[in-house]
């Protein structure tokens, strides 16, 4: 028996509780459901759902082409997040080595990442332009003839794309492994040095390992944004050219919002779903080797 | 010491270079948003412009109407994340310091929503709000979100538990209901939470794109990056006005964070918040 | 102000291993009654209970003539002052205090009336406009002193107040509560694991282990007949010596040595009050216990074990002198003997030394119950 120290003590709670789980039946729990439902259905909203069985998933599966291309474009964006987790661990080290300017840095390095895509992607389309765009007037400056159309471009769009999310996501991504590399404890890197580790043995045998948990939680939620992302290809190429740039989530959109095929989009996001859980298990099963938590 | 200091030159060299990266993007935006329609395709490109002009701007303001844009984003943005800090208050509070039955497999349930990709609610969310007749109005945008998301519920659950008990038990026997005890006692201990969680709020709701693209579809009630997506078709000749207008979209952001830093890098930092 | 009984009172979480089993005790109007243990006995949680913080599993709990078992804390009209000082950080000293009384909706002018009253009491009238984390943690303590006070509750309840203070400032507050209590009348119970704290402050202590209650008397009796031998061990610094041994036909014996115990004569109080309990001349194993201010330095060798006490040979490890006092630390057949004597000088380290205790400072506790013989 719990006696209460108020005066009904779990009427409050659950009174107190009680938005967020309305929100939670009313727009995760039912829509789940309902998404797992309609999948088996063809659905245009005006009419009502019809059956259809498996055909949805089948049609996914095999004579889709869309999905598999789209899928392996998702794939290349991806490659997007160690690259950018690369750079921006390497700049977090450079940031926590000096003395001065450090918040400066930071405040340049984070601007962009309180931008919304839309505004960076038009200033990006701008940027990548064949005829005017800012790149290539200073490649050709620089004595470069016939530079590319970058993102016209159906074999640099994605490369290009690429480039502008991690440039995107620099500051946010180099915040987060600096405040982890500033709590790596000084006394054992000290201790390591009295050892005579060297720099790089220092960071791979000391700083790495301390900092792995924040590694595994930026590659984890990294990933995870990249199987969604949406906002950069559609402002930017709305997947083009020629669909090199179109990314799966993309394809989501299409099918449910300008088709109308609200049946197949369900099932289209519920095989994302499952990938998404896939990759984020693949991950943790990973972690077992390389993170070090405590 | 001096060889310390020697050794962190090309530390400066390097970050200086990277900073140039990050700032080059946003000086080329600023130089053409003031250009003339003259200069704009003037090749060598001119980082200051001969006649610097804030036609630009205006036309982003008054044709492309941003100033209603922002309105409109305001229109949502406030009171969703108002309203979820205050539900996800309550809410975090109740995990945290109070006690009742289920309250672990709850909060766990909460937790479990969190893991859930927002893709698979997206179409079933779609036809709801379309059956209730939701669709383009900023209701799917403001309800969820001020109903107290698990998100922001399980932070501000973490904040609440790092008030020692000690404090509620001595509010408690100060004669404070649970109501008084979280209005007059935990609620204004959670004030850098709060900020904390609203800075991220605002930018969230502000930034959204693909939300309003969803759900909101006459051109009178878009948000302002709505407009600005749309700028491309009606403005694709006019890249000044384009980035006029994108200048615009980002400023408000740009100086919030430059005042609320302190919340951004924390709320990065500690909890990874986006 | 009041009266607090507990009536067999128990408690204990799901299936688990009560927290506080059966625990009968009555704290008397005004008196300071301090709760000493070691932690995890359940201390906190009785006193928990008295503020309605912890439910009551069994038995019932009275302040005065009200059983309380479910009465929510903030109608109980008792007061606390916990060992954080739990200070509302965002409020000033002034609107800490205050805030119960607000609460209540009492009229400005008596609230203002009565902080000012505690804080002159308290001495922290300069204080009031200031925040807890601008006070050291004496000030922040005595505000939580304070908070309690304004609200001139029924009963006070302190746990562990003391314990984040340093040594010196925890013996001026120490002197400081005793006044308040005095002053205020108040009924105070006070949770403490230090049991010099206990013995200094309290009217009476009661002693817990395990959820049990030991044995509730005054700091003098509690030292000088304690009731078993947890409490012999647990009160007193350093604590008493216990070592195994047999009693039979009326001799004691432990390893090395022996006394003969008159149990005729011991069945009468002494002096002091303490006196054989009933039952306890029969034969069995008991522990030997000595008090180590009651061994004296024994210079000649006669033979060992005669009517005048028990004496233990060992060698001598370790001399520690605190100025006033040197503790000798033994080594003896019978276990590790520390003996305090005052004003000696030393053996060295690795001599032989006996030391002495008079039989009338003998205590004994049946080795297997731990209860007290004699």
């Amino acid at each position: 028996m719990v006696t209460p120290r108020f005066k009904g003590e779990a009427a409050w709670a659950y009174a107190f509780i009680a938005p967020p789980f309305v929100g939670f039946l009313v727009f995760a729990l039912l829509p789940m459901l309902a998404s797992f439902a309609l999948s088996f259905t063809r659905y245009d909203i005006l009419s009502p759902p019809e059956l259809v069985g498996l055909d949805n998933y089948r049609d996914l599966f095999t004579s889709d082409y869309f999905v598999g291309r789209t899928l392996v474009n998702t794939a290349f964006y991806m490659l997007g997040v160690p690259l950018g987790m690369a750079v921006a661990l390497a700049i977090a080290t450079l940031l926590d080595r000096i003395a001065r300017f450090r918040g400066f840095f930071r405040t340049v390095y984070f601007i962009p990442s309180v931008c919304s895509i839309v505004a960076l992607a038009l200033l990006w389309k701008l940027i990548y332009r064949g005829d005017y765009g800012l790149l290539n007037t200073l490649l050709v400056r620089l004595g470069i003839h016939d530079p590319p159309s970058w993102i016209a471009d159906p074999r640099l769009v994605k490369p290009s794309l690429v480039f502008m999310g991690i440039w995107t996501n620099l500051g946010y991504t180099t915040v987060i492994f600096l405040a982890a590399l500033q709590s790596v404890p000084r006394q054992l890197l000290e201790a390591a040095e009295l050892d005579g580790a060297g720099a790089w043995q220092r960071f791979r045998h000391v700083v790495f390992p301390a900092i792995s948990p924040t590694t595994f939680f930026v590659s984890v939620t990294g990933t995870i944004a990249a199987l969604q992302n949406f906002d950069q290809v559609y402002v930017m190429t709305r997947g083009g050219p020629a669909y090199a740039s179109a990314t799966y989530m993309l394809y989501v959109y299409v099918s449910g919002f300008q088709y109308f095929e609200m049946g197949y989009a369900s099932a289209m996001a519920w095989l994302l779903a499952i990938v998404v859980l896939v990759v984020t298990w693949l991950q943790f099963r990973l972690a077992k080797h390389w993170v070090f938590d405590d | 010491m001096t060889e310390r200091r020697r050794s962190t030159i090309p530390a400066y060299v390097v970050l200086a270079l990277v900073a140039l990266l990050v700032i080059l993007p946003f000086l080329f935006m600023l130089s053409t948003s003031l250009k003339p329609p003259s200069e704009v395709y003037e090749i060598p490109f001119r980082w200051i412009p001969r006649h610097p002009t804030l036609r630009n701007y205006g036309k982003a303001l008054t044709e492309v109407n941003l100033a209603r844009g922002t309105w409109n984003t305001l229109l949502i943005a406030l009171p969703a994340t108002f309203g979820g800090l205050l539900t996800a208050s309550f809410a975090g509070f109740a995990f945290a310091k109070l006690r009742f039955p289920g309250r672990d497999a709850l909060f766990a349930a909460l937790l479990a929503t969190m893991m859930l990709p927002g893709i698979l609610m997206l179409i079933p969310q779609f036809v709801m709000f379309a059956k209730i007749g939701w669709v383009d109005t900023y209701l799917p945008l403001i309800v969820p979100g001020a109903l107290g998301t698990a998100m922001a519920t399980f932070m501000m659950r973490q904040f609440f538990k790092s008030i020692p008990d000690e404090i509620i038990e001595a509010a408690t026997l100060d004669g404070a209901s649970p109501f008084q005890t979280f209005t007059r006692v935990v609620f204004p201990l959670a004030r850098p939470a709060l900020v904390t969680l609203g800075v991220f709020g605002l930018k969230a709701a502000w930034n959204d794109y693909f939300g309003p693209l969803v759900y909101i579809s006459s051109p009178e009630k878009m948000t302002i990056q709505q407009m600005i997506a749309s700028t491309q078709n009606a403005y694709g000749g006019e890249p000044a006005v384009l980035m006029a207008g994108s200048a615009l979209a980002m400023l408000p952001l740009v100086v919030l964070f430059l005042f609320a830093q302190r919340y951004f890098v924390e709320g990065i930092a500690t909890t990874g918040l986006k | 102000m009041a009266r607090v009984v507990f009536e067999h009172v128990g408690k204990q979480y799901g299936g688990g291993v009560p927290v506080v089993r059966d625990l009968s005790l009555t704290i008397e109007n005004e008196e300071l009654l301090v709760l000493v243990g070691p932690s995890g006995c359940g201390k906190s949680t009785a006193l928990r209970m008295i503020a309605g913080l912890e439910g009551i599993t069994r038995g019932s709990l009275f302040i005065d003539d009200d059983r309380v078992n479910d009465t929510p804390p903030k109608d109980r009209d008792v007061a606390m002052v916990f060992q954080s000082y739990a200070l509302y950080p965002h409020m000033t000293c002034f609107e800490n205090m205050a805030f119960a009384l607000q609460l209540r909706r009492m009229p400005k002018s008596e609230v203002r009336a009565r902080v000012d009253a505690a804080a002159k009491t308290l001495a922290i009238e300069h204080l009031l406009e200031r925040r807890p984390k601008e006070l050291s943690g004496g000030q922040r303590q005595r505000v939580a002193i304070g908070r309690a006070i304004v609200r001139e509750p029924r009963v006070f309840l302190m746990d562990e107040p003391l314990s984040n203070l340093d040594a010196k400032l925890r013996s001026s507050m120490r002197a400081e509560i005793k006044r308040l209590h005095r002053e205020l009348a108040a009924t105070i119970v006070y949770v403490t694991h230090d049991q010099t704290e206990a013995m200094t402050l309290g009217d009476r202590i009661a002693v817990m282990r395990s959820g049990d209650l030991q044995q509730c008397d005054t700091p003098a009796a509690v030292y000088e007949r304690p009731a078993n031998a947890f409490v012999a061990a647990f009160i007193g610094l350093p604590p008493m010596n216990l070592v195994p041994g047999e009693s039979r036909g009326g001799i004691v014996s432990v390893a090395g040595g022996q006394v003969r115990l008159r149990w005729a004569a011991l069945r009468h109080p002494h002096r002091d009050g303490s006196h054989a309990m009933p039952g306890a001349e029969g034969d069995r194993e008991v522990l030997v216990g000595v008090r180590p201010e009651h061994l004296t330095l024994d210079r000649g060798f006669e033979q060992n074990g005669d009517a005048r006490g028990v004496v233990f040979t060992g060698t001598l490890e370790l001399a520690e002198t605190t100025g006033a006092d040197t503790f000798l630390h033994l080594t003896t057949d019978a276990g590790p003997i520390v003996a305090r004597l005052s004003g000696h000088t030393p053996p060295r380290p690795g001599e032989r030394v006996r030391v002495r205790a008079d039989v009338a400072n003998i205590h004994l506790f049946d080795r297997t119950t731990e209860e007290r013989l004699l």
